[in-house]
Order: C-alpha cells, then sequence, then structure tokens
C-alpha cells in the first residue's frame, strides 16, 4: 500500500474509531452512576462532533466516508459500573490509538491536506488521551496515564 | 547558551533550567529516587552521517527538564499527590529512553555520563502543571518539525504530557 492509500486508509479508520465510541458511551451510560454519567455525555458529545467533522473532512476531500457499523458485538456485554468505566477505557484507547496511526500516516505522507491532518490528529490524539486519563482515575486504575497514547 | 530566566524560580533556589544547561542536559535515572545519575546526549561528530534532526536533540532536552522539575516536586508533596508525580516521573523515563533511541538511530551518539544530584525541593505542584502544559505544546511543536515516526513518537509524547495535566487537574 502507497503512502496516500495508507494515509486514506488511516483518515478512514480514525473516522470509524468515533463511530464506535459513540455507540459505545450510548451502550455504556446507563451503567454508570449519575457522577459518571456527566462525564460520560460530555465524551460522547466530543466523539460525536468529532465523528460528524472527520466525515465532513473526508467528504471535503473527495472521499466517500466509511459507514458506521449496525452493531458493535465486541462492546457488549456492559454490566456493571466497572464494566462500564472498562469499556469508555478502551474506546478511548481505540481513538488514541486510530488518531496517532492518523498521525504517522499523515507525517510519512505529502502535500497539503496531509499537513492538515496532522494538526487534527495531534488535538485528537491528546482529546482521547486525556479522556482515557479521566476514566482510568474513576476506575481506580493502578497507572491512570500511558507514557505512549495510542500505541 | 543562555537561557532567558524562568519567572518561577525563586532567589536563593537552585535554577532548573540553570542546572539542566550546566549539566549538559543531565537526567535523574534512580526510579525509587534519592540517588541521581545521569546521561548526556553529545552532538554527533560533523563528519558523520547522518545528523539527527535537531527536533530530537530539543526533545531529549525537554525531558531532561521535565525529569528535573518532576523529581525537585517529588520530595514536596505525599499520599495521592506524590503517587501522581511517580507516575509523571515514569512517563517521562520512558520518553526519554524513546527519544534517545530514536536520537541514535538517527545517527546521535547517545552516551552516559555521571552527573551531580538534581537539586530537591522548592518546585511547587503549581509549577510541574505549567511545565507540563508547557511541554504539550513544545512536543506537538516538535512533532511537526519531524516525519514519519519520530514525528508519531513526538506526537504521542505530547498527548501524554496533556493527559499529566489532567491528572494533575483531578486531584
Amino acid at each position: 500500500m502507497n503512502a496516500v492509500a495508507t494515509f486514506a486508509s488511516a483518515w478512514q479508520a480514525a473516522l470509524a474509531a468515533e463511530q464506535q465510541a459513540a455507540f459505545g458511551y450510548a451502550l455504556l451510560g446507563p451503567r454508570l452512576s449519575a457522577a459518571d454519567q456527566d462525564v460520560a455525555r460530555s465524551c460522547a458529545a466530543a466523539h460525536e462532533t468529532l465523528r460528524t467533522d472527520t466525515e465532513e473532512a473526508l467528504a471535503g476531500a473527495g472521499l466517500t466516508p466509511v459507514a458506521p457499523r449496525a452493531d458493535y458485538p465486541s462492546l457488549y456485554p456492559v454490566r456493571s459500573i466497572s464494566a462500564a468505566r472498562a469499556l469508555a477505557i478502551r474506546l478511548e484507547q481505540d481513538c488514541a490509538s486510530a488518531w496517532r496511526a492518523l498521525y504517522l500516516a499523515a507525517a510519512s505522507a505529502s502535500g497539503t491536506s496531509a499537513t492538515a491532518r496532522r494538526a487534527e490528529a495531534q488535538a485528537a490524539l491528546d482529546a482521547a488521551t486525556k479522556r482515557a486519563v479521566h476514566w482510568r482515575v474513576l476506575a481506580a486504575a493502578s497507572a491512570p496515564s500511558v507514557p505512549f497514547p495510542g500505541t | 547558551m543562555t537561557d532567558p530566566p524562568d519567572p518561577a524560580e525563586q532567589p536563593g533556589q537552585a535554577s532548573r533550567r540553570g542546572f539542566v544547561t550546566a549539566c549538559a542536559t543531565a537526567v535523574v535515572l534512580a526510579a525509587g529516587g534519592g540517588v541521581a545519575a545521569g546521561i548526556v546526549v553529545r552532538p554527533s561528530d560533523s563528519s558523520r552521517a547522518p545528523v539527527p534532526p535537531a527536533a530530537l536533540s530539543d526533545a531529549v532536552t525537554a525531558e531532561l527538564e521535565l525529569l528535573t522539575t518532576v523529581h525537585a516536586a517529588r520530595s514536596t508533596v505525599s499520599g495521592a499527590r506524590r503517587a501522581v508525580l511517580d507516575a509523571l516521573y515514569a512517563d517521562h523515563q520512558a520518553h526519554l529512553t524513546a527519544l534517545q533511541g530514536a536520537f541514535g538511530l538517527a545517527g546521535g551518539t547517545p552516551s552516559p555520563i555521571a552527573t551531580p544530584s538534581a537539586p530537591t525541593g522548592g518546585v511547587s505542584w503549581a509549577e510541574v502543571r505549567a511545565a507540563e502544559h508547557r511541554a504539550v505544546a513544545g512536543a506537538a511543536h516538535r512533532a511537526l518539525r519531524l516525519s514519519g515516526t519520530n514525528a508519531a513518537l513526538l506526537a504521542s509524547i505530547s498527548a501524554c504530557e496533556a493527559g499529566h495535566v489532567t491528572l494533575m487537574d483531578l486531584q
């Protein structure tokens, strides 16, 4: 796969990760405490905005945005608060991985679109990392941060 | 090298920036704290090729400064805040190791040397947070000066520093 195809594929994968996150937060929300639900709503809104923005950017670049799946069976079951928090961490980690991959692809390609994507990917990687940290704190994880988000 | 004075530094205390400069980018390696050792990254011989990108050596220096800052602050806090600073310190150590590896692959010649102990005390929680906050933009800016895997490494480090700020804010 050449650099351009890798770049386009990574961009679509970032959109797919945001689609999964938007779906996943709707799934885990009901299992959370009221306080956690406020956090989840904020995270969900951020992912929905990023999903829409990414779809529009892809379309603007002449690409057809990948469609969301009808279901995400790998996210089930979510039977408890701890499971919901763990899923939130996983969703954020998946998004961080996808955006870091896009950053790498953009940093390995050339052109104005690739350059623009680097800034967007950095912002999205930062945001997913911060949300993951928040959820790890709520989950009292032994390691609240990871040294290389997205890897 | 004449860096501008750090307004966060207080009279009578060891200058963190000065320490880093004077030690030619020294790093505290002792994971448990207390014992200090160091590493210096020397510029590669100009006759050698390729020369590592300046952004990589800048990133190494930035991580060394963060390590010094966090190390100095660890002795001033306890409990949950100490645990947070320990986590930050571990992350910065991992960053430094990765950056030194990237620096070596790019043609640099990192070489370990002994250094004086890092200054202890006198660094506040707020100063650490401010340093982490600055590091977010710093690493992101350096990432834009790089390409490929080195750029992605700096992007990831920038995100980690952003997470550090969030982690500190949640305390």
